[in-house]
């Protein structure tokens, strides 16, 4: 083990695990949202992001639009996406329970892997802007505005999921639904309307947090498939169905992993987040913020 | 004259390919407490899951107001006015008391803008749930949920309220209440169809009442008519009480 040279590098480290961790946040949300609702594990999460990481690429590139804006356009897009992808591929699935639907979301990140590789070629990509190498400087810690904006938006994101899941009426639908779609559907909560609105706002995320890493690091087609792993660890360390739980198991599967990779050696990064999987699912099933203490 | 509020004719429902109901009839008028009754699997639940459109039936026809309600989504059939209250109360456990009343006006616009006045009504019926509004449901009593449960189906303001087992698992004293507020409802103007084992209390409160067992409707009747009738007395009386 290495021992810990400055103060500085390691403050540094811990800052640039948990912002990387936002990203891992962002993607877990709405994995936890669409999982929460509807059982589905969406492993395709992450082709999604990658999918906006290109589509930040493509504008930037192609019409030199600020990559801070797609954040804003690529929203309606990607609400768009998800509400297709659920009423085309999922509605008629998702009656038929876990495994199906575990494959459907497989086959749906291949065929969209398959699809950038071909449309954007299977070289790594990357989006440079004038403000990607600045930073924040506080004594010897910098902090790279990119990844501050990143952590920004994972929070207000969290927060307006939260809120919209807590204060509105269809957020409160959701939260019914996702108990129990019978006892909904009895209300006149239209099943198919809550399960389209909440793959719409998962997607969404994905797109959010695609276009951070698209201003974060190089790319490639198959660059998504890790974060669909990591943001599902996030999940499981957060609490299935709990948003806030998702986002901060997302930091800190960020955090450790940088820790890990700092104090031990970066081949272990991952091994270090699969680690943290197993010990939260064998110690603490329903995750660290999960639901079970409020079960009745 | 009576008004029909609700009839049913001639209907036959299936699961898959198991008939559940066989050519069954029957209406409910307008302010009236109607009962089916009879034992586990006589298609009570069914008849209910198929008014309120999750199970609609392969032939015949459910009039409501007049109208057909056959092959309408369930969301629709609360927007007409009716209001299934299912069994086992089915309350969303996690969410808040107020969050479960709430989510009783979601159905239409109209249900959204008379939300407060609908609480209030709720409120004034059942004054225990105002103090627990910011209580998770699934920390109530039995009865306390099965009163929310009616809460929450009077949030979109019936005209019809379909009541499943309203006494299932709840301590006597309680049933006796349950009995009560349904009379109480249909003194406010509800129509009530009433499903129900609990067959003595039921039909000493209802109007009207069918029988039915295994499907096919076997007996009908005012309250007092099936309770003073050897056939009925031998079947049911004997066996629940």
């Amino acid at each position: 083990m290495v021992t810990i040279s400055s103060l500085d590098v390691f403050i540094q480290v811990i800052i640039n695990g948990t912002l990387y961790g936002c990203i891992y946040g962002l993607a877990a949300i709405g994995l936890s949202l669409i999982f929460g609702s509807m059982q589905i594990i969406f492993i395709a999460q992450g082709a999604m992001m990658v999918l906006a990481s290109y589509f930040t690429y493509w504008f930037f590139t192609l019409t030199s639009i600020d990559p801070l804006l797609c954040f804003i356009l690529l929203l309606p897009v990607f609400y768009a996406l998800g509400a297709i992808i659920y009423r085309v591929c999922f509605k008629r699935v998702a009656r038929a329970g876990k495994n199906p639907t575990l494959l459907l979301a497989f086959g749906i990140m291949v065929l969209f892997e398959r699809a950038m590789a071909l449309l954007w070629s299977p070289d790594t990509r990357s989006v440079t802007t004038d403000y990607t190498t600045m930073s924040l400087s506080l004594g010897n810690i910098n902090i790279s505005y990119i990844r501050l904006l990143v952590f920004v938006i994972g929070i207000a994101a969290t927060i307006i999921v939260f809120l919209f899941l807590k204060k509105t009426m269809w957020g409160k639908a959701v939260r019914g639904s996702s108990e129990d779609p019978h006892a909904a559907a009895l209300l006149g909560i239209s099943p198919v309307k809550v399960a389209t609105l909440t793959f719409a706002i998962g997607i969404s995320l994905a797109g959010v947090a695609g276009v951070a890493v698209a201003m974060s690091y190089p790319f490639d087609p198959y660059f998504g498939f890790i974060f669909s792993l990591k943001a599902l660890v996030a999940v499981a360390i957060g609490g299935m169905g709990s948003v806030g739980g998702a986002f901060i198991g997302g930091v800190l599967l960020g955090l450790f992993e940088s820790l890990g990779s700092y104090l031990i050696s970066s081949g272990w990064a991952d091994a270090i987040s699969y680690a943290i999987f197993l010990i939260v699912l064998i110690f603490f099933p329903e995750g660290l913020f999960g639901r079970s203490a409020k079960k009745v | 004259m009576e008004k029909k509020l609700l009839s049913v004719e001639n209907v036959n429902v299936f699961y898959g390919d198991a008939q559940a109901i066989w050519d069954v009839s029957f209406h409910v008028n307008q302010g009236a407490i109607v009962a089916l009754i009879g034992a586990n699997g006589a298609g009570k639940s069914t008849a209910l899951n198929m008014i309120s459109g999750f199970n609609p039936p392969a032939t015949g026809r459910i009039l409501y107001e007049g109208k057909s309600l056959n092959n309408l989504p369930p969301e629709e059939i609360v927007n007409r006015g009716i209001s299934h209250v299912p069994e086992g109360r089915r309350l969303f456990k996690r969410l808040t008391v107020l969050e479960n009343l709430e989510l009783g006006a979601f159905n239409s616009t109209d249900s959204r803008k008379r939300m407060k006045q609908s609480l209030e009504e709720v409120f004034r019926l059942f004054p225990k749930l105002e103090d627990r509004i910011n209580q998770p449901a699934g920390t109530l009593s039995g009865g306390e949920q099965q009163i929310l449960a009616i809460g929450r189906a009077m949030m979109s303001q019936p005209k019809l309220l379909m009541l499943d087992e309203p006494s299932l698992g709840l301590a006597p004293q309680i049933v006796e209440l349950m009995f009560d507020i349904i009379t109480q409802l249909r003194e406010k103007g509800i129509t009530i169809l009433l499903v129900e084992q609990n067959v003595y209390q039921t039909l000493r409160i209802s109007d009207y009442a069918y029988v039915l067992q295994t499907g096919h409707l076997k007996m009908e009747g005012r309250g007092e008519e099936l309770l003073a009738d050897p056939d009925f007395q031998k079947t049911f009386l004997g066996m629940v009480y």
